[in-house]
């Protein structure tokens, strides 16, 4: 029945599936006509049966939730061991990107340089924009830096105002103390509804 | 039948797969959004990022990385990352958790948030959370019994839309409580964002119809189906209200009243197929057979795997039947025959190819994730294996099928990552340890030569010496080597003169050194400020070279003793892990071996019921012709 259970938003398109009964539609045709469409209706629903699937999809389901489960644990695991060996805590230094701008300034890439050497240039996608838009904070780099001083530069390029095109840098000298450092890249236009202002900040 | 993982689609008929995808990040993306509540901020605005790894979960799960995101925010929970965020990210957790099929996890966490004290805000969604997956797993009274701990009269302005999903969830409950009357109460009452006031309207106009208020029902979806529309969304709804009135009407026998809501849906939408099959049968129902070959011939042409086309292949001749043109009835209903045979074959080539795993094969190598990867097998060459795939896909247990085992397959790539990356680490720990031993006798010696402590105990000792010198005013004590030397030789030759006989040549000798002595400690005396700057000076120069070694020295006695812990202790953790990459891997590959088995069984029942479809279609044309060929006079067989 077409006018039968309720919708939400998301099962709208429901009805492109086709749920034909044929032998409702064809009431008009002979009686010779329905008598076939009916004795094949049985016949449907015979062989459905026949077809049913033999294992229990749950216990499949819940043998993909364990599984899924167990990946993930051993997901965590392997990173820290990964973060472990290759970048330890005296030397690890982490720099992340958020963006907060309206209509100022539209991202295209960043390329980041530590001593001027670049060590990360990524080119967004649509749905990292929007990510980033709804509160997404991006890891942009990861890597190893000696205590001492470094000069850190990040050069954003994108559409700026009108969509002319935008390139702009930002740079701070850090410190690099024995623990792990983090730097964020904020792209923003809170200051000016106009502008956009790039800074690079230092989490303690 | 598997769980349901929408946010919103949370019954059990099919859903279109953008949809749901769609459905889960909305109502995913309101459990983060809704966290200042005391700012009173919009809940469709995040609030402000305040811990870098809550942001980091954000962006992975803004994008549908489940599994990163909840990977990362695990990790970040271990780790105490989360100083602001940790309550809401609990929630999160949960949600995402029932976003990636872990029902169970779900489950057991939103049941631990209602254990803590938590704001309202946050238990209310975590009842809701447990309502909702109690009423897809077909348990409407435990989806009452968790909605019934949420005020949903409370409509405070922070909580706005959130009360707004859970009283549509509220209405969908009471109806498959069979409470139609509950429900038409429900949806009536809703309030919510003007964008989801459609479908409650029309959910409300089915609980109308449900609880035997046909017409107020009828009068709502009519509305409903007439207000204009501005997005692709609205139209769809608009279209799929009045399909629902026209076939309503058209069962109800009301052909006549059936037909001007068929001529609203649109021509070019997913629906138009089927709409143009009820516009047919509502003019044949009304003996218009002219009239119905008019929506029953535009279908004629189009997708042959489309089941309303396929019902307009009988329409069609029968129209012309209807109207005593047997010839072309004759014609079309042999036309429809032979389709109907391409069709039988093309669905039995579609399932020895699923016998072949060829379906399987395409839905892990379809690239993309998410929402793009259903645009890429929408996009997919049309061969036997993926003519009905799109189809099949709009069929939720399919669908979900599918889900789990693109998952299974994205677990098995990640494991097979970490396979060849803890190879790596085995190589890198040993080469590391190669390399230590190689170089640490020599580094040892080094260190050993490297005396900087003797250097900070000369430059001591000269202070200790210049501060004597300048309290003593001891002018000699800053001679230089040479003048040093010269005194030295100085006092050997008085030395010597003293020791020889009393002589005028003697007592020349005697002047003269004395006047070189005294030439020479007036020389230095009268340098003797100079001097003493400059000692104090080089003095000073040398200290921050000195503590620059001093620090280098120590680093490099430190660097020496820490330098084992880059791969003491690794080895045997990473053997561990490898191991327990290799079994998960084993469990995987058997997991995704039976998932496959799985979807090929819903496919080939699909299919099937297919085949069989067209087959009894089939006989219905051949039976048709043989009438119509016995009402025209023709011997079986002629040609028209």
């Amino acid at each position: 029945m077409y006018a039968s259970g309720c919708l939400c938003k998301t099962q709208l398109s429901e009805a492109i599936k086709m749920t034909t009964k044929p032998t409702q539609r064809y009431r008009c045709l002979t009686q010779a006509w329905r008598g076939v469409a009916i004795a094949m209706l049985l016949c449907l629903s015979c062989s459905v049966h026949a077809t049913e699937a033999p294992q229990s999809p749950q216990a499949l389901d819940g043998q993909i939730q364990d599984l899924k489960q167990e990946v993930l644990k051993l997901n965590r695991e392997l990173f820290a061991l990964e973060e472990e060996l290759l970048f330890p805590a005296n030397t690890q230094i982490s720099v992340f990107l958020s963006l907060d701008v309206g209509g100022t300034f539209a991202l295209d890439s960043v390329e980041l340089k530590i001593d001027d050497k670049v060590v990360t240039h990524y080119l967004y996608t649509e749905r990292e924009l929007a990510a980033f838009k709804r509160g997404g904070v991006q890891r942009l780099h990861m890597g190893n830096l000696k205590a001492g001083k470094h000069e850190v530069v990040a050069l954003f390029v994108g559409r700026g105002p009108e969509g002319r095109d935008y390139r702009r840098g930002a740079n701070l000298v850090v410190d690099k103390g024995l623990g792990p450092a983090f730097l964020e890249l904020k792209i923003t236009d809170k200051a000016s509804k106009h502008q956009p202002e790039f800074v690079i900040k230092e989490w303690e | 039948m598997p769980h349901q993982r929408t946010a919103k689609g949370i019954f059990a008929s099919p859903l279109h797969s953008l949809c749901l995808a769609a459905a889960l990040y909305g109502a995913l993306a309101s459990i983060c959004a809704q966290v200042d509540s005391a700012s009173q901020k919009p809940n469709d605005m995040p609030g402000e990022v305040q811990d870098l790894a809550y942001g980091e979960v954000l962006f992975d799960f803004y994008q549908e990385n489940y599994f990163d995101a909840i990977s990362r925010l695990q990790q970040a929970q271990a780790q105490g990352e989360l100083n602001y965020h940790a309550k809401e990210s609990e929630l999160l957790l949960g949600g995402m958790s029932l976003a990636y099929g872990l029902d169970r996890d779900a489950t057991q966490r939103f049941n631990a948030l209602l254990n803590e004290t938590v704001r309202p805000e946050v238990r209310d969604r975590a009842w809701y959370y447990l309502g909702r997956m109690a009423f897809q797993k077909g348990r409407p009274a435990d989806a009452a019994a968790a909605l019934a701990h949420i005020d949903l009269q409370d409509d405070s302005r922070a909580l706005r839309k959130q009360r707004a999903e859970q009283r549509m969830l509220f209405g969908h409950v009471q109806l498959a409580q069979g409470n139609a009357a509950a429900a038409v109460q429900a949806f009536s009452d809703w309030k919510g964002p003007a964008d989801e006031r459609d479908y409650a309207d029309y959910n409300l106009g089915i609980a109308m119809l449900e609880s035997g208020q046909v017409d107020a029902g009828l009068k709502q979806l009519d509305k409903l189906g007439e207000r204009p529309a501005d997005n692709d969304e609205q139209y769809a709804l608009r279209d799929k209200t009045n399909l629902a009135l026209g076939y309503r009407l058209l069962q109800a026998g009301k052909a006549a009243q059936a037909r001007p809501y068929f001529d609203r849906v649109r021509l070019q939408g997913p629906l138009s197929s089927r709409a143009l099959l009820g516009a047919g049968w509502a003019d044949a129902e009304q003996e218009q057979f002219k009239q119905a070959l008019i929506p029953w011939l535009e279908l004629h042409g189009r997708d042959s795997r489309d089941l309303a086309t396929q019902e307009s292949w009988l329409a069609v001749p029968y129209a012309y039947a209807q109207l005593g043109a047997e010839a072309r009835a004759v014609e079309l209903y042999q036309a429809a025959i032979m389709a109907f045979s391409d069709e039988a074959r093309a669905l039995d080539q579609a399932i020895a190819a699923l016998d072949q795993g060829r379906l399987i094969e395409t839905l892990l190598t379809a690239e993309g994730s998410g929402r793009s990867w259903f645009w890429q097998v929408a996009q997919l060459p049309t061969t036997p294996e993926t003519r009905y795939l799109i189809d099949m896909l709009a069929g939720h247990r399919f669908q979900e099928a599918v889900k789990n085992l693109r998952d299974l397959q994205d677990l098995r790539n990640r494991l097979q990552v970490w396979a060849d990356k803890t190879e790596t680490f085995e190589h890198m720990v040993e080469t590391r340890r190669l390399r230590y031993a190689a170089a640490a006798p020599r580094l040892h010696d080094d260190l050993q030569r490297l005396d900087v402590d003797t250097l900070t105990a000369r430059h001591e000792s000269l202070g200790t010496e210049l501060q004597q010198i300048t309290a003593n005013n001891d002018a000699n004590g800053l001679m230089t080597s040479q003048e040093r030397l010269t005194w030295a030789q100085l006092e050997f030759i008085s030395a010597r003169l003293a020791r020889l006989p009393d002589s005028q040549q003697v007592r020349d000798l005697r002047d003269k050194q004395a006047r070189l002595r005294g030439l020479l400690l007036w020389e230095v005396e009268a340098d003797y400020k100079a001097r003493l700057r400059m000692a104090k000076k080089n003095l000073r120069e040398t200290e921050a070279p000195l503590r620059e070694a001093n620090s280098l020295a120590a680093r490099a006695q430190s660097a020496f003793a820490t330098a084992p812990a880059a791969f003491e202790g690794f080895d045997q953790r990473i053997v561990e892990m490898r191991e327990r990459v290799r079994n998960s891997q084993t469990k995987v590959d058997s997991t995704l071996a039976a998932q496959g088995a799985w979807i090929t069984r819903l496919a080939q029942a699909d299919l099937t019921l297919r085949k069989q479809r067209v087959d009894a279609y089939l006989v219905q044309a051949r039976f048709a012709l043989a009438q119509t060929y016995d009402k025209a006079g023709l011997p079986a067989g002629a040609a028209p």
